[in-house]
């Protein structure tokens, strides 16, 4: 079973409470919030446009999280290279995730240009990246707590090492970050979608908002949320569930 | 016979702590030797030092051939198949050729383990699991063998199948074993070790290979009271 039943009753239990605040807005406030019904049906009208925004938008993420991941892997290998390689591992870490994302957007933007795509990838690489490398440093430590013996018994070479204990070691902490990660890119990136002229949802956002077509702009808010939902749920908590039996 | 381990005057300090102090210690070829000694008395480090793992402060380690060590809780990777554990030093080191196969294939014979090579360390008995790692200690084709507590925590039957794999080794390999179970030791060792007081030194020895299996029970059994009569950690 994906959710046990009383997780997804959680969920049924909130989507029903979100859409009865929302029916009760749409009557007190009919200008500014749309039916949800109504809502809903111009998002389906507007189907396969639709569609390709989302898959602009997932593209962007995964791009950006799979470029996170390299350079992840890349630096926390380099940690493991010594005290000095590490400390600035850990000071890169900490300077990465202390620039705000509307900066990183901004100046990806400026760098390349409003009809690229270059600037929602690289703000969902430069989110997703703080969070994966300190999961993969995480896994190392770890793994050098359990396995690192090991390495040390059968005089395994650096890149050995690394790569048949460190890195397997680690992967319960990769995919548990990942989670984290993917979540965080998806909602950074449609930001930077949404300054930019290259679509995906955080283009058509921004759009729907600035002509005032509110059952777009609501509409497609509630495909996004979906779609975040879907991803955690149907494939990063079953995945991270799958990894914690990695090191039984 | 050839010496191919001895250790003279050693000392191991350790964050600060001296753990080991006067450390004398000879083995010849194809011996089996003992070590016992109180929890905590540097049974394991003193292995490691054999092992090349760590280095003395003091003294002189000489050990001929290759050792490799079986640590206390195996240390088997989750992830891999016992016969990818078994393998894992030839992976590191180069790559799994027909040598390495049919190293594979003598060992899994020798220590009873065809038949689980395919598990997964979860799968697989205490024993099991113990004996996959010895058997990746062995394919590296060591001249000594070290076994940090080899029976601790297996049932009789694991117990009873581990004892026998070793004794099929004997003659074959140089074995260092460190263990609290007299019957075991008393079935393969033949010396015995004592590593006692604070700092820790081979306080005394004895000789069993012309002893009887229950005469060697017995010796070692006095052995150990004596350890613990004179034993600084068991009598504060």
């Amino acid at each position: 079973m994906v959710l046990p039943r009383r997780e997804a009753m959680g969920y049924v239990l909130v989507t029903g409470l979100g859409f009865t605040l929302w029916a009760l807005l749409s009557s007190m406030y009919p200008t500014i919030f749309p039916d949800p019904l109504d809502a809903l049906g111009y998002i389906a009208g507007i189907g396969d446009r639709i569609i390709s925004d989302c898959i602009v938008t997932l593209t962007n993420t995964i791009a950006g999280y799979l470029l996170a991941l390299g350079f992840s892997l890349v630096f926390a290998g380099l940690g493991r290279l010594g005290g000095l390689p590490l400390a600035f591992v850990n000071a890169l870490n900490v300077m990465v995730q202390s620039v705000s994302a509307l900066i990183w957007a901004l100046a990806f933007l400026i760098i390349f240009g409003f009809t690229s795509r270059i600037p929602a990838i690289g703000v969902a690489a430069a989110t997703a990246f703080p969070i994966l490398l300190s999961g993969v440093l995480k896994g190392f430590e770890t793994a050098h707590a359990r396995y690192g013996e090991i390495a040390k018994i059968f005089n395994a070479p650096r890149f050995k090492s690394l790569l048949y204990i460190y890195l397997p070691a680690s992967i319960p902490f990769i995919i548990a970050s990942s989670r984290s990660a993917i979540g965080a890119a998806l909602r950074i990136s449609v930001v930077a979608e949404a300054f930019g002229g290259a679509g995906g949802i955080g283009y058509r956002l921004w759009l729907f908002y600035e002509t005032h077509n509110y059952e777009g702009f609501f509409g497609l808010a509630l495909v996004l949320v979906g779609l975040m939902v879907f991803i955690d749920l149907i494939l990063m908590a079953p995945l991270e569930r799958w990894s914690r039996k990695w090191l039984e | 016979m050839a010496r191919v381990v001895s250790l003279e005057s050693v000392e191991v300090i350790l964050g600060g702590n001296t753990i080991l102090k006067d450390v004398n210690l000879e083995v010849d070829m194809g011996e089996v030797y003992a070590i016992i000694g109180p929890n905590g008395s540097g049974k394991t480090t003193l292995l490691k030092v054999i092992a090349g793992l760590i280095e003395p402060f003091s003294g002189v380690v000489r050990v001929k051939g290759r050792a490799s060590l079986v640590p206390q809780n195996d240390l088997l990777l989750p992830w891999l198949s016992l016969r990818d554990n078994i393998l894992l030093p030839y992976r590191i080191h180069g790559h799994i050729g027909k040598d390495a196969v049919e190293r594979l294939s003598t060992l899994s014979r020798l220590l009873r383990l065809e038949s689980f090579l395919d598990l997964y360390p979860r799968q697989a008995s205490g024993g099991t699991r113990r004996k996959a790692a010895i058997a990746r200690a062995l394919i590296v084709n060591p001249d000594i063998l070290l076994l940090d507590e080899p029976f601790t925590g297996l049932d009789v039957a694991s117990l009873n199948s581990l004892v026998d794999a070793l004794a099929r080794l004997r003659g074959r390999k140089t074995m260092i074993l460190v263990s609290h179970e007299p019957y075991e030791i008393a079935r393969l060792a033949d010396r015995v070790g004592l590593l006692n007081g604070r700092p820790a030194r081979i306080v005394d020895e004895i000789e069993l290979t012309d002893m009887r299996l229950g005469e060697r029970i017995e010796t070692i059994t006095q052995f150990m009271e004596k350890m613990l009569a004179q034993s600084p950690l068991y009598n504060r």
